[in-house]
C-alpha cells in the first residue's frame, strides 16, 4: 500500500517533469535555451519513473533492464545535446538578443585576428577557410 | 588484430581490454535477463567481435581511484540533478519568460582527455548547462548556460564547472591533475576575473 503510493507519486513527478520539458520547448526563446528544456528535466523524469517501476516489480530482470535504460540515457544525452548545440551555434542559429555574454565568439574573434595578422605578415591573405 | 595499426594497440594493456570485454558481456547478460551458459558464451563471442570491429582509441586511465571521493561526487551529482531539474522545470512553468543565456568559457586545470570528457558529460547532464564546444589543446570548455544574464550568474555557473572538475580530479584524477588543483585552487581569480 505504502509502496503503491510512493510509486504513484514518483510516476506523477516524472509526468510533471516531462510536461515541463514540453512546455520549455514551447516557451523558451531560442535554440540553445530549448536544448536545455528538451533534454534536462526529462532525465530526472525518466529516473523517477524507472524507480517507480523498480518498486512495483522488484525482480532482477526488471531492475537490470532499467539500469541499462538509464545508463544509455545518461551516456547519449550529453552527446545528443552537444551535437545539436554545436551545430546550431556554428550555423548561427541563435538569437543574439538571447545571449548576455558569448565568450566563445570572443575566442573566435581573437583567433581570427591572430590568423589575419599572421597571414598579413607572411604576405598571403588569399586562402581563407572558416573553421 | 591486423599488424598495420600497431599504434592503436599500444598503451592498452591486456587488463584494460579484459575490463571492456567484461562490461560488454555484463550488458549482454543484463539484456537477456538470464545468466546461463548460452548467454555468457554468446556474450563473450559478441564482445570480442565488437571490440575488434568497432575499435576505439585506448582510454588513458590515471591509475588512481578514490572510492570515497567518487561517492561524494555521486551524491553531489544526484543532488544537483534534482535541484537543477526543479529549477529548469520552474523556468518552464513560471509566468515570466526565461532570460537571456550566456556562452561561458571554462579554462580547465586538467589536461586529461578522460577527465575533460567526464566533466563535459556531467555538466551536460546537470540541467542549466550544455556543452557547445571544446578546445582540447588548451583544455577549455565552452558551455551555454540557461537564464544567465548577470555577472553574478556567470560567476556561479563557472564556479559549478570548476567544482565538478575538483570533485572528479579528487575521485580519479592523476597526481599531475591533483598538483594542478593545488596550484590553482581558485581559477575564478586566476586571470583577474576574466576568461
Amino acid at each position: 500500500m505504502i509502496l503503491d503510493i510512493i510509486s504513484a507519486v514518483l510516476i506523477l513527478l516524472g509526468g510533471v517533469l516531462s510536461l515541463a520539458a514540453a512546455l520549455g520547448l514551447l516557451r523558451f526563446g531560442d535554440l540553445l535555451s530549448r536544448m536545455h528544456a528538451s533534454a534536462k528535466p526529462q532525465v530526472l523524469g525518466l529516473l523517477v519513473v524507472a524507480l517507480a517501476i523498480a518498486i512495483q516489480f522488484p525482480t532482477w530482470a526488471t531492475v537490470t533492464t532499467l539500469a541499462i535504460v538509464i545508463s544509455f540515457q545518461l551516456v547519449t544525452i550529453p552527446v545528443a545535446t552537444h551535437m545539436v548545440g554545436r551545430a546550431g551555434y556554428r550555423t548561427k542559429h541563435l538569437r543574439r538578443s538571447m545571449l548576455y555574454r558569448d565568450e566563445l565568439a570572443e575566442a573566435v574573434d581573437r583567433a581570427e585576428a591572430r590568423e589575419l595578422a599572421w597571414e598579413r605578415q607572411r604576405g598571403t591573405g588569399t586562402d581563407h577557410h572558416d573553421g | 588484430m591486423s599488424p598495420n595499426r600497431p599504434r592503436m594497440t599500444k598503451g592498452r594493456s591486456f587488463v584494460q581490454q579484459l575490463v571492456l570485454v567484461f562490461f560488454l558481456v555484463l550488458l549482454w547478460v543484463m539484456l537477456w535477463d538470464s545468466v546461463s551458459l548460452l548467454s555468457i558464451l554468446t556474450g563473450v563471442i559478441l564482445a570480442l567481435v565488437v571490440t575488434r570491429v568497432f575499435y576505439l582509441p585506448p582510454v588513458v586511465l590515471s591509475g588512481r581511484f578514490n572510492i570515497m571521493h567518487a561517492a561524494v561526487f555521486g551524491l553531489w551529482f544526484v543532488y544537483s540533478l534534482v535541484h537543477a531539474s526543479v529549477e529548469v522545470a520552474w523556468f518552464a512553468f513560471r509566468r515570466r519568460a526565461v532570460g537571456a543565456g550566456s556562452v561561458i568559457a571554462c579554462d580547465l586545470r586538467t589536461s586529461s582527455d578522460l577527465l575533460m570528457t567526464l566533466i563535459a558529460d556531467t555538466a551536460s547532464l546537470i540541467p542549466g548547462s550544455i556543452i557547445i564546444d571544446s578546445d582540447r589543446a588548451l583544455g577549455i570548455l565552452y558551455l551555454h548556460v540557461l537564464d544567465c544574464d548577470s555577472e553574478e550568474k556567470i560567476r556561479t555557473a563557472k564556479a559549478q564547472v570548476y567544482h565538478i572538475e575538483e570533485l572528479l580530479i579528487r575521485a580519479l584524477g592523476s597526481h599531475r591533475d591533483l598538483a594542478a588543483l593545488r596550484a590553482i585552487p581558485d581559477p575564478m581569480h586566476q586571470h583577474g576575473g576574466e576568461g
